[in-house]
Order: structure tokens, then sequence, then C-alpha cells
């Protein structure tokens, strides 16, 4: 039976993680394999790649987890391979065009929180519920691209592993198991795309130091610092996230939050999504001041681990919320009575 | 003589036109006289009691498979609804019985909140589960086969129940009727697939359904 359960797994998690690894890596070695003074013709649709991954690796979880679904579906949260299916193409065409960042969140935001206000209705929605994910999609939007513009890819990558794993863990823990998994293999496709830009910008790293360190090799020094930013000499920026990409990312992020809360069973309070979608802007305040100067693997680390430790925390408490309201099992410690009357003996 | 025969004529004529217009009905009363009076006589027998199910006594247990091993019970307490049946077990008990989602009880909290949860009843878009009778037959003294519908997870679908009156007592506002009645569904066929495939074999396609029900005669009002 093990081998049977360990196969499931696989499909609907590590497939879909590697598919959506594939789609947006296919992004990060197209402008690592382009000499840097070619990078900027590619680095538009290597963006577009990476503004796919996550979406991508949801969106095959979630058939091969449900099957495909009808139009009008026949349950609401079957409504959610559309909603990302928009989120990932909306955020993706402007990912491709070259404007200021501001631009594309603006456009983003109108765009996915007008679809969500209109299409993603769970149970109990009300007009409030609406106006609040609209108001959700703007606001965290605004603040993912503001994370994505200060913090790498990599860390940006890594940020939002975090946040999906951790969505996925209180999606368990409301009993909605099947959504749990499908964000976790979104988790992992953008931890995996971490880790692929992570090892690309290393290695253009040290081919960077190691053209510097040629006295004649100088014209390559100067197509890598053309081609891509390189904060710090310890790894290079390869291809960073634009804005619409971390808003697109942001507004599949508070789709599945609110879905995970329309269908809550659990242990979860509306302030334990909240947290977790906001962990990376917690990161952020907390690392800008501190870490300026400090090299992108620091940053990579301390964002992260800050990430990490808001989600965990989270996580910690929305279980010790359960905990603390679960009835007794009428076991001896239970009864301060029944206590006293044992010590008194 | 004329008149003799005109007048019956006139009267008969409008039952005639009328027989035709009603072929299913008025054929009986005009052509089987003695059928109809063996007809009526259940007239004279009580009339189908309408009953109104006690909800603190009526509750529907199922039963499904974990893990391909043991036989996993759960119940859904407090079973609402209604039942017609001539206390004399001259028609099928015609029974409505409503089960809220919410009141699932496994004896673990966890599990049901797993249940109401989407990968099975959806209870936050499928609320209840209905059971109507449409026809019954009688396969014994208080024994009845049942067809009717069954909605659940958002699909109604036609089903077989077989039902047992297990007792006519008297309880302190008036008569009550006790049903067992068992089913067996596949609930794939119901949209409840999470388990059977993937998962693989988590949990079992079918589910046996007992449903013990307890109903009050209705008094007229």
């Amino acid at each position: 039976m093990l081998p049977e359960r360990a196969l499931y797994l696989l499909q609907v998690l590590l497939l879909p993680a590697l598919a959506g690894l594939a789609v947006g890596g296919l992004g990060v070695l197209m402008v690592a394999r382009r000499a840097a003074s070619d990078r900027a013709r590619t680095m538009r649709a290597a963006q577009v790649a990476q503004a796919l991954a996550a979406p991508v690796a949801f969106v095959a979880s979630f058939l091969l987890e449900t099957g495909p679904v009808g139009l009008p579906p026949s349950e609401r949260w079957h409504v959610l391979p559309y909603a990302v299916g928009a989120a990932a193409i909306v955020g993706a065409i402007v990912s491709g065009v070259r404007i200021a960042w501001w631009v594309q969140w603006s456009i983003v935001a109108a765009v996915l929180g007008s679809l969500a206000w209109k299409f993603v209705v769970f149970p109990a929605s009300n007009p409030y519920i609406q106006a609040g994910l609209f108001g959700a999609i703007v606001l965290v939007g605004l603040l993912w691209s503001a994370v994505a513009r200060d913090a790498c890819s990599v860390g940006m990558a890594m940020m939002s592993a975090i946040v999906f794993a951790g969505l996925g863990v209180l999606m368990v823990l409301a009993n909605f198991a099947s959504l749990g998994v499908m964000s976790i293999a979104a988790a992992a496709a953008l931890a995996g795309l971490g880790m692929l830009s992570g090892a690309l910008n290393l290695r253009e790293a040290a081919q960077l130091r190691k053209a510097s360190a040629v006295p004649d090799a100088q014209h390559r020094v100067d197509d890598a610092a053309a081609g891509a930013a390189c904060p710090g000499d310890a790894a290079c920026e390869l291809l960073p996230w634009t804005a619409a990409a971390a808003s697109s990312l942001a507004a599949i992020a508070c789709v599945l939050a609110l879905c995970g809360h329309a269908y809550n069973y659990g242990e979860v309070r509306p302030v334990h999504w909240a947290a977790i979608l906001l962990s990376p802007f917690f990161a952020l305040l907390v690392c800008k001041p501190c870490l300026r100067g400090a090299k992108p693997i620091v940053g990579v680390a301390w964002r992260a681990g800050l990430c990490l430790v808001v989600v965990l925390a989270t996580i910690v408490n929305a279980i010790g919320a359960g905990a603390a309201e679960a009835p007794s099992d009428g076991a001896v410690g239970d009864d301060p009575m029944m206590d006293m009357l044992e010590e008194s003996k | 003589m004329r008149t003799l025969i005109l007048v019956p004529s006139l009267i008969a004529a409008p039952v005639l036109a009328l027989a035709a217009i009603e072929p299913t009905a008025a054929p009986v009363a005009v052509m089987q006289p003695v059928a109809l009076a063996a007809q009526a006589a259940p007239a004279a027998q009580p009339a189908a009691a309408a009953m109104t199910l006690d909800p603190v006594h009526s509750m529907a247990l199922f039963r499904i498979q974990h893990l391909e091993a043991g036989q996993f019970w759960g119940r859904f307490n407090g079973v609402e609804g209604s039942v017609s049946w001539p206390l004399d077990d001259a028609s099928a008990p015609m029974i409505k019985a409503i089960a809220k989602v919410e009141r699932v009880d496994t004896g673990s909290e966890k599990l049901d909140g797993n249940l109401k949860g989407p990968n099975f009843f959806n209870a936050k878009e499928f609320p209840e589960i209905a059971f109507t009778t449409t026809t019954g037959t009688r396969v014994g003294e208080r024994h009845w086969t049942l067809t009717g519908d069954l909605s659940l997870h958002g699909v109604t679908k036609p089903v077989t129940v077989d039902c047992v009156v297990t007792g006519v007592g008297k309880g302190p506002t008036g008569k009550k009727v006790g049903f067992e009645c068992q089913l067996t569904i596949r609930r794939s066929e119901f949209g409840m697939t999470w388990g059977i495939e993937k998962p693989p074999k988590a949990l079992g396609d079918e589910v046996k359904l007992v449903i013990g029900l307890e109903a009050d005669e209705t008094k007229a009002e």
C-alpha cells in the first residue's frame, strides 16, 4: 500500500512542482545561458516564464487531484483553477511589458481584484467579504511588489514558497487537505525556482570573480555588469521578479487564503491567514534598515528566516488555539475538583 | 316509452363523455363497480397517519471501510422530517427524512471537521442530505422495499431502501412508530470521490446506511 500512496504524493505534489519549476526554471536558464550583453532582450520573456511557475504547479496539482472541472463549476471552490489561471495570464502578460513597477502593480491589482470580486465567490460570501478580497489583492499585491523590489529573486522565491507552504498547512488544519496539497505543490515549485536561481546566481558570481581576476578579460566584466544588476560580489541577480509577477502571486495567495477560510472546519482564524500573507512584508520591514550593504546571501537567509519564523509561529498558534478549545476527554487533570480530591488523599 | 328511453340516454351521455375525458378514473367507476367497492374499503380502515420525525430519537448511521481494513461507523444525529403511513400496514410508509451535515458525529471532532469539509460532504455548500420516498413494495409484514430520491452532495439519485417497521407504541403525546431502514450506496455516484483513488484506497466507495427513525403521530390542529 505504501508505494501506491507514495506514488499518489508523487503524482499530486512532485509532478506539479516539477512542471512549475520547469516553466519557471526555463526563464532563469534562458537568461543564464545568454551572454550578459544579450540578456536585456531575453529578460522579459524569461520573466513571463518566471511568473507562471507557481500557478502552473497549482493548476497541475488541482487537475491531478480533483480532475477537470466544468464551467460553471459544480462546487464553488472548483473556480480555483480558473482564478489561478487568470491570475497567471494577467501576471505573465504584464510582466512582459516594459513599464514602471507601480503601473504593473496597478494593472494587475485592478484586473485581478475586479475578476475576483465578480467571479471568486465562496460559501458565506457577502459584499463585505468580496470588498475585503478586492482590498487584500490590492494591498498584499502592493506589499509583495515592494518585497520583490527589495529582495533578490532567490529571496522572493523563498519567501513566497514559505507563504504558500504555510497556507497549505493552515488548509490542512482547516480540514481542507486537498487544497493544502495543491498549495504545497506551488510552494515546492517556488522553492525549486529559488534554489535554481540561487545556484545560477552563485555560478554567475564565480564567473564574474574569475573574469575580474584575469587582466585581459575586462570586456567580459563589462558585459556581465551590463546584463544584470549584481548586488555585492557574492551573487548576481540573473532574473529579478517583476511587480506584476509578485502582485499576481499575492492575488493567488489571497484567493487561496479566502477559500481556506470559507471552508474552514478547523482551528484557523482569519488573523492566521492574514499573518502568513503579510509575513514577507514583516521580513522586509525588519531587514530593510538592518541589512544595508550586506551580502545578498545574508539578506536571503535573514528574510527567509524571519518569514519562516512568522509562518511557524502562526501555525503553532493555530494548533494551540485548537488544542485550547478541544473538549475534555475526562482524564485526570481535566477537572480541578478531582485533582484537589486526589491531592487530599 | 320514447321518454323512458330518452331520459336515461340524456343522463348517460355526459357520464360517458366524462369517462372519455378521464380514461383511468372514470372507466373504473362506470365499468367496475365491484372493484371500486374493494378500493374504497381502506376508507373504512384508518387513513395514512401523518407523523413527524422525532429528531432526538432519529439518526442515520453510516459505515465505510477505512484503509481497506476496519469498517468505520459514524452517524448523523437529529434526523428530521415526516412520515405518512396507515398504522395497519395497508400502504407503504412515505418517508421524508432530512439529515443536517453539521450534525455528523464520529466521536472525533477532528474527523467530524474533515467530513464536513469540501473533501467529503462539503457542508457549507450542501448542508442537507435528504431522502424522499416515491413508491413502496410490501415484502412482508411491516416490511417494505421503498424507492425514493436521495439528495447528497448536490446530486439527486433514485435509491432502493429496505425498511422495517420496528414497532408501534404509545408515547406521552400519542402514538409513536419506529422504522429501521437500510441501504447501500456508492459515494462516487454522488460526486464524493476523495479517498477512493486519490489518495488510493484511503476509504471505500461503498457506504452502508442504517437509518433509525421514530415518528410521532401529528395531532390535528
